[in-house]
């Protein structure tokens, strides 16, 4: 299940997308994230409750600020640091 | 040299008269109905506070959203430079300017000379605009001054989800009726606000001088909490909302002088419509319950129940043996407890069922933490999913759930299991509240807002903007330029369609397709999706002749799982 974390408004895209079933809740990310973005929560896949890794509320609303510096480098840590393959990004200004 | 610099702003229209650098004449009046009304008044008015004869003023710089609005202009600026200009006329030193206008806000860097070095602006979405902390003082009952002051007296800072000015509203009179102190409300407002500035600054970098102008700059609320999120102290000049049309008179050059005589109508301006008497509720859409005949819960084996309580709308769906029994869908009221007690009840209604016969309740939706006679809280993600496979059958592949504040786009397989999701609620574009707030501005009732969108020859373009406040500006001037409603209705509902299109690409599109929550009896919103996508959605589902409401798809996925985790811990 990839869960899709950001929006979409006037001014552009801005996700974070992170696969649930792919996600073994390793904390890497975590670490290696610049804006202190991601944090492990419980999300149900189906009935089954599974700790994996999310992007942390306050953030949600604002990725397109949180994300600005790493995608301006072009170096994203999250999904350079996920050994799973895990974490993918869209960035699209208008 | 004079130059005469005007602002016409989406609240205000500022005019600021420099002669020989000094300032001599300063106004502000509403920008009301008519901008180039405003503007011709305003500019009277400061010629006449000048001293000046009309004659003497021979160059006019315009600024603003609406500058293109006033005739009498004879050149224009953008605000990123007007503002830097004023900036650093103010504080030579300042290297950073922030300006927060009603509908929009903006960050400029800058070197000594007023020369903008990087800026960013926000300009497509109100989240972070003055417009936000005014709807804010509505819902609190209070005046600006006053909220100011009040927010400097909280005693706690308490997190506030909104971001959109348009569910920033609801969540204020929720926390009014938790009996959350109004201080400790004001400061939340505050601080939701310049954590959305300050993410903004500090993407130019922030350097110890910087100045903050525009009106919002008077607020000792925003100003108070701007300071401890940026961590630095903030020059403010006085009387900060002529900054704009003062950078604009200074942005004129001896170059452009025309020798051109401005003549200025002499205007009377309207009280405009103040709405005497009742105002009639256009976006209120009908509550009711219905109970499927032929059904006799005393045969049944196992009684599950959902409760969806929205943040618009609560729902509830009774299921015997996972069959669909009766439900029922209200208004959300101010607290979600009660409205989950009320909603229940109310399906419960004539059956002859009580709370007590029913085995499992699972709570779903934006209130579903506050589900008291819930045993389990479930995303209404995961419902909407299941309840979608429910009521369409197992071919559905892709949901696009239109809730009141937010929009999710859900891709399921065949077993009803989903596969990928997202949820868009930091935008009232789109969504059921946003549809309701331009239905009330058009009077047209809710349930008709489709219908009428329908009665053009031709689509009009969608409207420029997708946000709320922005898009409810549009609108009244689109009606200002002749449209009709259906026209402006036609154009609204083209940009929300292809917004919903935009994020459903997100996601994949895959039929069978099916639209769920309260936009889906919208056939203003269908039609123009099944053109984006190609294919049609599936008609509304039927039981036995009677008509099913995928607007209670959640409560019906939340009833599915109850009976699934009351099985699981029977077999336990």
């Amino acid at each position: 299940m990839i869960i899709h974390y950001g929006y979409q408004d006037g001014s552009g895209k801005y996700y974070v997308s992170i696969d649930a079933e792919k996600c073994d809740a390793c904390k890497i990310c975590i670490e290696k994230c610049p804006q202190k973005a991601l944090k492990i929560e419980t999300v149900m896949i189906d009935i089954e409750d599974k700790e994996v890794a999310v992007v942390h509320e306050a953030h949600r609303k604002k990725i397109q600020y949180t994300c600005a510096s790493c995608h301006q480098k072009k170096e994203l840590h999250c999904a350079i640091a996920c050994k799973k393959g895990a974490i993918a990004a869209t960035w699209v200004k208008k | 040299m004079i130059s005469t610099g005007i602002d016409v702003g989406a609240r205000n229209v500022k005019v600021v008269i420099v002669n020989d650098g000094k300032i001599v004449a300063k106004i502000m009046v509403p920008t009301g109905f008519d901008p180039a009304l405003s503007a011709s008044d305003a500019l009277r008015k400061a010629i006449e506070q000048s001293g000046l004869a009309e004659s003497d003023i021979k160059q006019i710089i315009a600024t603003g959203v609406n500058a293109e609005m006033t005739s009498h202009a004879t050149g224009k600026v953008s605000m990123v430079r007007a503002m830097a200009k004023a900036g650093t006329y103010f504080f030579p030193n300042a290297k950073t300017v922030i300006d927060v206008g009603a509908e929009d806000a903006r960050a400029v860097k800058c070197d000594e000379k007023g020369n903008i070095a990087d800026f960013v602006a926000n300009d497509r979405c109100a989240a972070g605009a003055g417009a936000f902390i005014e709807a804010m003082t509505r819902a609190l009952e209070l005046n600006l001054e006053e909220m100011g002051a009040l927010s400097l007296k909280a005693d706690k800072a308490i997190p506030m989800n909104a971001q959109c000015v348009i569910f920033g509203e609801s969540e204020v009179v929720t926390l009014i009726h938790q009996k959350t102190p109004k201080a400790d409300i004001a400061r939340a407002v505050y601080d939701a606000m310049s954590d959305r500035i300050s993410s903004m600054v500090r993407r130019l970098g922030i350097n110890p001088d910087v100045a903050l102008l525009g009106g919002v700059a008077k607020d000792v609320g925003l100003v108070s909490s701007l300071k401890s999120k940026l961590g630095v102290d903030l020059l403010i000049p006085e009387e900060p909302e002529f900054a704009s049309a003062l950078g604009a008179a200074l942005s004129s050059s001896l170059e452009h002088i025309e020798d051109r005589v401005i003549s200025l109508p002499k205007v009377e301006l309207g009280d405009g419509d103040n709405g005497k008497g009742v105002k009639k509720e256009y976006w209120r859409w009908p509550e009711y319950r219905k109970t499927v005949e032929g059904m006799d819960p005393k045969k049944a084996k196992v009684i599950t129940a959902g409760i969806d309580v929205g943040s618009v709308g609560s729902k509830a769906a009774v299921m015997l043996d996972g069959e669909l029994y009766t439900w029922a869908i209200m208004r959300t009221g101010s607290n979600s407890p009660d409205s989950a007690r009320k909603i229940l009840s109310w399906a419960l209604e004539g059956t002859g069922l009580t709370e007590k016969d029913i085995q499992y309740i699972v709570g779903t939706g934006y209130g579903r933490v506050n589900v008291p006679m819930a045993k389990k809280a479930i995303t209404e993600i995961a419902c909407h999913g299941r309840g979608a496979s429910y009521l369409w059958g197992p071919k559905v592949k892709t949901v696009l759930d239109v809730g009141g504040q937010d929009i999710k786009a859900i891709r399921i397989d065949e077993k009803g299991k989903i596969t990928s999701f997202l949820m868009n609620d930091k935008c009232a574009a789109g969504t059921g509240r946003g549809m309701e707030v331009i239905a009330d501005l058009l009077s047209v009732p809710i349930q008709e807002v489709g219908a009428h969108s329908l009665r053009v020859e031709k689509d009009p373009p969608p409207v420029s903007s997708t946000c709320v406040v922005f898009a409810k500006s549009e609108a009244v001037s689109l009606l200002r330029k002749g449209w009709t409603k259906e026209m402006v209705l036609a154009s609204y509902c083209n940009a929300m369609s292809q917004r919903m299109h935009e994020l459903l690409n997100k996601v994949g599109i895959e039929p069978d397709f099916v639209i769920t929550g309260g936009q889906s009896k919208n056939v203003g919103i269908v039609k123009r999706i099944e053109r984006l996508i190609g294919f049609n959605c599936l008609p509304l589902p039927k039981k036995q002749n009677l008509e099913l409401d995928p607007q209670t798809a959640g409560a019906i996925g939340a009833a599915l799982f109850s009976k699934a985790l009351y099985e699981k811990e029977q077999k336990a």
